[in-house]
């Protein structure tokens, strides 16, 4: 069963207006949080108590006329359990944190909280964020709302499970290499990884410094607009903001080899193909792309990721062995790597940058699918394609999403499945600092190609 | 019989004195994975220094091309 989900600013007119008082909209979110948690584990603490105090507060501050130009007013907001809100455990998803609680909050849960967002919660996720399934032993695997028995992504799974099944207008989410994207796709919501240092990653447990960003994640892509114009309040760097042209002038670049790929879902491919036809027929340009070597790319990346998290997970403090095996072994292969090769993996970003920044010359935005696949089912490690080739699942699910993180520009998963199908995303990237131009962009390119907005119940 | 490696390059603990190698086989996925991000081709020093790209220095976006 599904209901339609009200655009994230009809919601906040009617939150300003009285319409809908704070208090009854949270009350409703917290209603859907009990109902459905213990199927979906999309939550690993529920700030219930302190959410009505924030919800009365919000209804008070209204009757005094102070609830204009706070543009989340109200909106029940989750948030990655990595990224601190005080008072709050602060797990990270590992049964090592269980007892650690944050005392204050992350600039960015505060920026939320300045704008008008009420926290409702924090959300479940791969352990330390270091994985893409979301399947996680000490608080439970998230479901994937719109395909049970199969995984909903990672790591910010629960934040994606959380906005999928209405429990949250908006979360936050975390994506060092893929991991707002991924989830978003596969549950079948909208999710913006931002350019690198635009938006604070204070406050939030890091998995790799060079490579973490915090961004938003909401059922349309309109609706990332609000929140990350709050975030970007947070941001320690200046960058000049760049404007990307509306859909009738956009020059858009083609993933290479993506029409003609063999190892994709025939159902993904098809729905690319569709999406990027209709945009064709308004773009000024739609052409295939050159890019670097991903080979290249995607070990550099895994050399930088594991070693970085490999030291914030050493010292006399630290012991992996509770860890969850699948993380001991990444951070295990981080400790092999020589500091030649982690050095080295940073200098290529320099050389890739260079020839990404040539494409983004010609075009102004890069679009692929987000994944080549539907959610993979919860036991699954292998994907057979459709050219009978094999590759693992975490291989698969990222093909599409670490050149963005490695060079830092911004991109957005959109849906553009079928109504009735799993999940498709459609990912659209463009060149750093373009992040509020992009999700305009993607607001109107979500009008011709995402299927109807529904929300789904979580399962029981 | 092949030496296992114990070069500084493996990433490995050395062999001790005795030269006898009692360590549990290396997984492959390991071996393929250090190579991998051994054989990432680097460019001349002036074209890649140690430095993250120039928007990620919190220089101005409106250096990069377009």
């Amino acid at each position: 069963m599904s209901a339609s989900s009200p655009p994230l600013s009809e919601l906040v007119e009617a939150t300003q207006d009285g319409r809908i008082s704070v208090r009854e909209l949270i009350s409703d979110t917290l209603r859907r949080i009990d109902a459905g948690n213990e199927g979906s584990r999309a939550f690993i603490s529920v700030t219930a108590d302190a959410a009505m105090r924030r919800a009365r507060a919000l209804d008070e501050a209204r009757a005094r006329g102070d609830a204009a130009g706070l543009p989340l007013f109200g909106v029940p907001v989750a948030i990655k359990d990595c990224i601190e809100v005080e008072g709050v455990p602060n797990t990270c998803g590992s049964g090592a944190r269980r007892d650690a609680t944050s005392s204050g909050s992350a600039p960015s849960v505060a920026a939320l909280e300045a704008a008008g967002a009420v926290v409702v919660g924090t959300t479940n996720l791969h352990e330390w964020a270091f994985g893409a399934t979301s399947q996680n032993e000490a608080f439970g695997h998230v479901v994937n709302p719109r395909g049970p028995g199969r995984i909903p992504g990672g790591s910010s799974g629960g934040s994606a499970a959380a906005v999928a099944t209405g429990a949250a207008a908006v979360a936050l989410g975390t994506d060092t290499g893929g991991s707002i994207r991924l989830p978003a796709s596969y549950c079948g919501v909208a999710g913006l990884k931002v350019t690198t240092g635009t938006v604070s990653t204070d406050g939030c447990f890091p998995l790799s410094w060079t490579m973490d960003s915090i961004g938003p994640m909401a059922p349309r892509a309109a609706d990332l607009l609000a929140p990350l114009e709050a975030l970007l309040a947070t941001g320690s760097r200046q960058f000049t903001d760049r404007s990307l042209p509306s859909l009738n002038r956009l020059r858009i670049g083609v993933w290479p080899g993506v029409r003609t790929e063999g190892r994709m879902d025939d159902v993904v491919q098809r729905c690319f193909l569709r999406s990027l036809d209709t945009l064709g027929r308004d773009a000024a340009a739609v052409a295939d792309v050159g890019l670097p070597d991903l080979d290249a790319i995607k070990a550099a990346q895994f050399g930088i990721i594991t070693s970085e998290a490999a030291a914030v997970h050493s010292g006399d403090h630290v012991d992996r062995s509770s860890y969850e095996a699948n993380v001991q072994e990444l951070l295990s292969l981080g400790d092999r790597v020589p500091a030649r090769d982690y050095v080295n993996g940073i200098r290529h970003r320099q050389v890739v940058w260079r020839a990404v920044s040539e494409v983004f010359a010609d075009f102004d935005v890069i679009v692929s699918p987000t994944t080549p696949c539907v959610a993979p089912l919860a036991d699954q490690s292998l994907i057979t394609w459709p050219d009978s080739s094999q590759e693992s699942v975490l291989d698969a699910s990222i093909r599409f999403l670490l050149l963005w993180n490695f060079v830092g520009a911004p991109c957005v998963s959109l849906p553009c499945g079928e109504p009735t199908d799993l999940p498709v995303g459609l990912q659209v990237a463009a060149p750093p600092g373009s992040d509020r131009s992009l999700v305009r962009l993607c607001s109107e390119i979500e009008q011709l190609v995402s299927p109807p907005l529904s929300v789904t119940n979580p399962p029981n | 019989m092949e030496r296992a490696d114990s070069s500084p390059e493996s990433g490995r603990e050395p062999l001790p004195e005795d030269g006898c190698d009692r360590r549990p086989p290396e997984d492959p996925g390991v071996d393929a994975f250090l190579a991998a991000v051994r054989a990432v081709p680097t460019a001349p020093l002036k074209d890649a220094p140690c430095n993250p790209p120039p928007h990620l220095r919190g220089e101005s976006s409106a250096s990069v091309a377009g």
